[in-house]
């Protein structure tokens, strides 16, 4: 995931200066995901989900 | 207990060993279909065939499935209730799961099947919602929820489309 992460398409995404939008919309974020095959979108996903729970269950807990 | 990481295709695994027909819907086929949202439980709408049925009960056997909202039934979701068009909101080892007879305005297996796109989630394919569809359902539904989630799942699809046209 990590790879993923600092992809050089996620970079390049980010150095975009969040493209955001009137509707306040993250375009950068949307062209990220959908350069990702749906496997890694869905591994985003989980992992985004693991932190949470990390979080929620405290300090020294992954 | 808390459930495993990786969650969701560990769910979608499970029903696929089981032989369910499927697809996969609401905020995880959002993620799938290339929408940055977060959400944390799996929804499916099973075909409501006796067979399938029987094999979806098989699945949730193995994930120890029950009824989260209605603790007080403390069963699991019965042949009878699977075969519905409603709801069945369960908590299971791997997390939520959300089992859907039908959504939006009756929308059921076979209609939402026909559109769908099979996507290669690890070992394994599934049937996931188009992001078209998932747009009109949300908006047959209305609620406030299902509103507020409209305009990221729009402009997704604008900006797929507009990839497409660049290629």
């Amino acid at each position: 995931l990590l790879q993923i992460m600092r992809s050089p398409k996620r970079t390049t995404a980010v150095q975009r200066n969040a493209q955001q939008g009137a509707d306040g919309i993250d375009v950068s974020l949307i062209e990220w995901m959908l350069s990702l095959s749906p496997r890694q979108r869905l591994e985003v996903l989980e992992r985004q989900r693991k932190v949470v729970r990390a979080l929620r269950r405290g300090p020294g807990s992954r | 207990v808390a459930p495993a990481a990786g969650e969701s295709s560990s769910l979608l695994d499970v029903l696929r060993r089981h032989g369910v027909r499927f697809v996969l819907v609401g905020g995880v086929a959002a993620v799938v279909e290339g929408v940055p949202l977060d959400t944390f439980d799996t929804d499916v709408v099973h075909e409501r065939s006796p067979d399938n049925v029987r094999r979806l009960i098989g699945a949730l056997a193995e994930l120890g499935a029950r009824y989260r909202t209605r603790p007080e039934l403390n069963r699991a979701a019965r042949a009878e209730d699977l075969m519905g068009a409603g709801h069945h909101l369960l908590m299971t080892t791997l997390g939520p799961l959300d089992v859907l007879g039908s959504i939006g305005r009756d929308r059921a297996f076979e209609a939402l099947a026909k559109t769908a796109r099979r996507r290669k989630l690890g070992d394994f394919y599934v049937l996931v919602l188009d992001l078209e569809t998932q747009i009109a359902v949300k908006k047959e539904l209305g609620f406030e929820k299902d509103r507020a989630a409209l305009p990221l799942l729009e402009k997704t699809l604008s900006l797929r489309e507009a990839r497409k046209r660049r290629r």
